[in-house]
């Protein structure tokens, strides 16, 4: 459907409301799936994905994302947590194996990447010998 | 020679490698060369974007939830999910003089396989054009070697001067013929959405006549991807800019800017960003004005360097009001107006002296030559006016046809073939020789014959009276006398030979 600049609107204001804290409030998600099922069917469909893909928006920008080669223990969680609550608002922590990694681990918290894995390190060491 | 093995070791100890934070999105859509971006909050316009496997693109459109970016390089290596980071930089172009002589792209990577061009310095491709404090006034000639532009349309170092006409009309001609004249001015030809065979052969025109030697090839050509083709003039500028901030001249020819056009109305609809008129983006005027802008004549306590550029429009059907010609026409300091009508009559150049003009006019001019083109251009005004009354000339008074054939003497000699520009003295030599009159009596079909056999003959026997043209740049009375009776006594033997060969015949 083409892009509609109300319904966008509309969802950016349901989007907002959804959220209380920086915690998704089910209530408030049930309540607005319903009023937008009122539109006709294919605007609903447009408003309804929108919505959903608004709420995943939102979700990831609280939501921190670790990868690591071998898993973290709880200790470990918690200090990396505490080392970025300062800047972000994390409400949820997502645990990633990725052995291709090597060493170290990388977070994700929204868009931003901090970077501390060994391959990253190898990375850097081979641009610095290419020049 | 320095063990290799050492030096690296010596830089990698040097080097502390560091935890990193970027920036980072997802692809969600890809195609044509274009990628929606989701993600990447932190990125601003025009910033350089990194893909997966190695690849950059240009962060163009920055939308709520989405970038739009177009993609630098072949775009089916990018997939839906592939992982984009920002790199905090602008896109920058490498810039030196080992790029003269070589073929590069539009990201200058050679393409002519004579190997890797190593070059430190890096200019950005979009920058703000010189205020008007650093600049100076043109007043030094851009000599292209072309008797009609050099004597009618005469062309300034730090000029913009638009060479426009149908498709085969010569308009490339001109631009090559420039380049081939010029011996202390680095000269930037940058193709865009031509045929590859096309630029392949002026390249090999250009290593033929010994151009290269003063030239950077940058080729966009119509398979290369539209990003490419947008890029390849702002990167020919940069390349030039090097040059004319190290106090030396350049010229910068674009061939052509209504293919640049083409590729940023592709590129913006395929953005999805809104379209105006002919379906051209809304900024198409800014597209070409900030990079002609950027053409310039610096003043001495910026190194007195300079960058003429030579945009290249071509119209279609002759149609000078549309939309990309008028405006680039009213960005450019003059025109050079090519007719096809001109070009199949065998008027070649097919310069229309009555459409073309440039801004600077006399002050890009020697002395010389400043003094034979007043004389040049009236014979021509006047022989336009009576060109209509040339078939019935056996019927006009003696001023009237005396004015007429003077005329077709005149279109006779500034008809040049291409790929032979002319220096200075030989223009003004042979320029003087028809508005003295001395060609009045030389059939009009043997007028090139006198011209090339004059030439000959001053190179010959009369170099120090060229010379003396060459280095005072201008013809005063003692000169004219010289001339005067050079002039008068080859014609009178070329004429009489002339003569001979008609009765013998």
């Amino acid at each position: 459907m083409k892009k509609d600049r109300h319904i966008q609107k509309l969802i950016d204001c349901l989007i907002i409301v959804s959220f209380k804290n920086g915690n998704l409030v089910p209530a408030v998600v049930k309540k607005n799936t319903v009023a937008l099922r009122q539109l006709s069917s294919r605007k609903a469909i447009y408003a309804l994905n929108l919505y959903l893909k608004g709420l995943k928006r939102e979700l990831k920008k609280t939501t921190m994302e670790i990868s690591s080669a071998s898993p973290l223990s709880l200790t470990q969680k918690a200090k990396v947590q505490n080392r970025f609550k300062k800047e972000f608002q994390i409400k949820s922590i997502k645990e990633i194996n990725t052995p291709s990694l090597i060493g170290g681990l990388q977070v994700k918290i929204g868009d931003w990447m901090f970077d501390a894995s060994v391959m990253n390190k190898i990375s850097q060491v081979k641009e610095a010998i290419n020049g | 020679m320095a063990d290799p093995i050492a030096e690296v070791e010596k830089q990698l100890d040097s080097l502390k490698t560091k935890a990193t934070k970027s920036n980072v999105g997802t692809v969600v859509e890809v195609g044509d060369g274009i990628a929606r971006i989701e993600g990447l909050s932190d990125v601003k316009s025009l910033e350089m974007v990194s893909f997966e496997g190695g690849l950059f693109g240009l962060a163009l459109n920055l939308e709520q939830y989405s970038v739009g970016a177009v993609i630098l390089g072949d775009f089916t290596k990018i997939k839906e999910g592939s992982k984009v980071t920002t790199t905090g930089e602008i896109l920058q172009v490498p810039v030196g003089e080992e790029l003269v002589g070589r073929v590069v792209d539009a990201l200058g990577s050679p393409i002519d396989g004579k190997g890797k061009i190593n070059l430190k310095k890096k200019y950005p491709v979009e920058k703000v054009a010189p205020g008007v404090i650093t600049r100076k006034g043109v007043s030094v000639p851009l000599q292209t070697g072309i008797k009609a532009i050099d004597a009618m349309i005469p062309i300034g170092r730090g000029q913009r001067e638009l060479i426009i006409g149908d498709r085969n009309t010569g308009k490339t001609t001109i631009a090559v013929d420039t380049i081939i004249n010029q011996k202390d001015v680095i000269c930037i030809y940058v193709a865009i959405g031509q045929k590859s065979s096309k630029i392949a052969q002026i390249v090999a025109r250009l290593e033929d006549l010994g151009a290269m030697d003063h030239t950077i090839v940058v080729s966009a050509s119509a398979s290369d991807a539209a990003a490419m083709q947008y890029l390849a003039p702002y990167s020919g500028t940069a390349m030039g800019e090097y040059f004319m901030d190290q106090g030396k001249d350049a010229l910068v020819i674009y061939d052509d800017l209504s293919k640049h056009a083409t590729a940023y109305r592709q590129m913006s609809l395929l953005l999805r960003r809104p379209s105006g008129r002919e379906a051209y983006p809304g900024d198409v005027f800014y597209l070409h004005s900030r990079l002609l802008e950027r053409s310039a004549r610096l003043n001495e306590d910026y190194g007195g360097g300079s960058l003429t550029s030579l945009p290249i429009i071509e119209t279609q059907a002759g149609d000078v009001s549309a939309y990309i010609p008028t405006n680039v026409i009213s960005i450019t300091d003059g025109q050079i107006y090519l007719e096809s009508d001109l070009f199949f009559s065998g008027i070649r150049p097919a310069l229309n002296v009555g459409l073309s003009v440039s801004r600077v006019g006399g002050s890009a001019q020697t002395k010389a030559m400043k003094g034979v083109a007043g004389k040049l251009r009236l014979d021509l005004a006047q022989f336009r006016e009576l060109a209509a009354f040339a078939q019935f000339s056996s019927d006009l008074d003696a001023e009237t046809r005396a004015q007429i054939e003077r005329g077709r003497r005149v279109t006779e000699i500034l008809k040049q073939p291409p790929f032979s520009p002319a220096p200075m003295e030989e223009q003004v030599l042979i320029i003087w020789a028809a508005i003295q009159g001395f060609l009045d009596g030389v059939p009009t079909e043997k007028v090139r014959e006198y011209e090339q056999k004059l030439i000959t003959q001053f190179k010959a026997r009369e170099k120090d009276i060229l010379k003396e043209i060459s280095t005072k740049k201008e013809i005063d009375e003692k000169l004219t006398a010289k001339l005067e009776k050079t002039v008068k006594s080859f014609t009178d033997s070329f004429l009489k030979t002339n003569k001979r060969v008609k009765n013998a015949e």
